[in-house]
């Protein structure tokens, strides 16, 4: 599943109402998809269908330590209304989801706080390069990348992990897989 | 007959018991949480009401029988006139150190129908403090009703960063360039990033915002402060360190804060005590950043061999 920037529902797009600028609302996409893993890790989702993998798309990804570090605190205290959810919250993400790198969380001013931000969520494992074409286009692709990363991090966020999660190296066609 | 004791919260005995002689806590912010919000969606004459109450009942019943106590203003949000009426009656008594918002809101809260109580609190040096809670007649996510208290909790998280964001985006910080908000119980450790994204998207889309003079970080770092209960807590504590350091700023504006009577009350002694922090900062966190944010006298000498 991709659970790409964007959509209506109806409801404002923040918890809080309607914002002002276009701009909130861009900022604001991080958090409607930490909202979504929250959900989808509450309510058991991937209990059911373990299986079931998940990329965020475009909406950023060094809030995923602090996010975690709090939904995993939150779930050392509250797991008893959710006996389903039978890990830490951070060990589903780590398992089931990815996510794609976005201009947005590298800050060239910042490079050891970026370090230390992937240090804290497994490193390279859970990125995937993505383009944001035709929105928000890279001008080189080793831009999108971390600047600290090696050269085998860089190879797995270009392709070693899209690779192995999209299961890319399988026969390929309709009825090819299994 | 022993004494009855109400609910914890809501008897000065008990809150001294429990909290205030246990350790050695110099001043105590009372934060009532009395749901004028939720009230003042439908009644604003009845939400004013039961604000004016409220502040009059904290300051007989709490503040004139303890003098380690201060209080917050609560004030009916929604209805903005009688929201700053309530800043203008209260805001001479300085036992009131901040104006007091919970975190769900009608609108975002950098909206200019809140700008009057802004202005107010500005006017009189007192911070605004944002309380996790409240009800603004929305989902409690961005994305729908979440199904979970686990979800509502954790996820308030979000709704701090959403009023960061519209606060910022809004202009209010540089109408007025003393505001000071205090952002309580919504963690502190999201920051970062959060800074990080809005500078990138600024640089994107300034044109929509040009009343802003300044990156989205700065206006971050000047004007907000952040409480530690329900401090994130990543499994090596050294993240947390690590991440002070990246943010110097917010050496200078985390405050301790407990969170009592709630279930997830932290306890002074048990706060972040494993982070590994200087001695110095520790002490910023647990009383100077307070004291200077809500201009807490100093222990008198005379006091110091009790």
């Amino acid at each position: 599943m991709s659970l790409q920037y964007g959509g209506l529902t109806g409801n404002p797009p923040t918890a809080v109402g309607w914002p002002t600028y276009l701009v909130e609302e861009w900022v604001g996409m991080a958090t409607v998809a930490q909202s979504q893993i929250m959900s989808m890790i509450a309510e058991g989702v991937f209990d059911r269908f373990r299986d079931l993998r998940a990329v965020v798309v475009e909406a950023g990804f060094s809030w995923l330590p602090a996010f975690l570090w709090r939904f995993d605190k939150n779930w050392k205290g509250l797991r008893r209304e959710v006996p389903w959810v039978r890990r830490a919250p951070s060990e589903y993400v780590r398992e089931h989801f990815r996510f794609t790198v976005g201009p947005a969380d590298l800050q060239p001013g910042e490079p050891a706080a970026l370090q230390h931000v992937i240090d804290d969520m497994w490193g390279a494992d859970l990125l995937l390069f993505g383009s944001g074409y035709p929105h928000d286009v890279v001008a080189r692709p080793r831009d999108a990348v971390p600047g600290h990363f090696s050269d085998p991090e860089v190879e797995q966020v270009m392709s070693g992990n899209a690779r192995a999660f999209y299961r890319l190296d399988e026969p390929a066609g309709i009825g090819g897989r299994r | 007959m022993a004494a009855r004791r109400r609910a914890p919260g809501s008897d000065l005995d008990f809150l001294r018991e429990q909290l205030l002689d246990r350790w050695p806590i110099e001043y105590a912010v009372l934060g009532p949480i009395v749901r004028a919000d939720q009230a003042g969606m439908r009644n604003a004459d009845y939400a004013a009401a039961l604000c004016r109450a409220t502040n009059d009942w904290t300051a007989r019943e709490w503040l004139d029988s303890d003098p380690r106590l201060r209080s917050s203003i609560v004030v009916p949000v929604e209805d903005t006139a009688y929201a700053v009426a309530e800043v203008e009656r209260v805001a001479p008594d300085p036992r009131f150190v901040q104006v007091y918002m919970q975190i769900k809101t009608a609108l975002p809260m950098g909206n200019r129908k809140y700008w009057p109580i802004y202005e107010a609190a500005a006017h009189h040096g007192l911070p605004v403090g944002v309380h996790f809670g409240g009800v603004g007649g929305h989902p409690s996510t961005a994305a729908g009703w979440a199904s979970f208290y686990l979800e509502d909790h954790a996820g308030n998280a979000q709704s701090f960063q959403t009023q960061l964001t519209s606060l910022v985006f809004s202009g209010i910080l540089d109408r007025l360039p003393n505001l000071r908000i205090v952002l309580i119980e919504g963690g502190v450790a999201w920051v970062q990033s959060l800074a990080w994204r809005m500078d990138r998207a600024f640089e994107r889309m300034h044109d929509e915002v040009p009343h802003l003079t300044r990156r989205p970080s700065e206006y971050v770092a000047e004007h907000f402060w952040f409480t530690t209960q329900p401090v994130e807590e990543p499994p090596d504590p050294r993240s947390l360190s690590r991440l002070f350091a990246d943010v110097p700023a917010l050496r200078d504006r985390v405050m301790y804060s407990s969170d009592y009577p709630h279930w997830d009350f932290d306890a002074p002694d048990q706060v972040m005590r494993t982070v590994p922090m200087s001695a110095t900062d520790r002490a910023k966190m647990m009383s100077e950043n307070a004291r200077a944010l809500y201009r807490l006298p100093a222990p008198a000498p005379a006091d110091a061999g009790e």
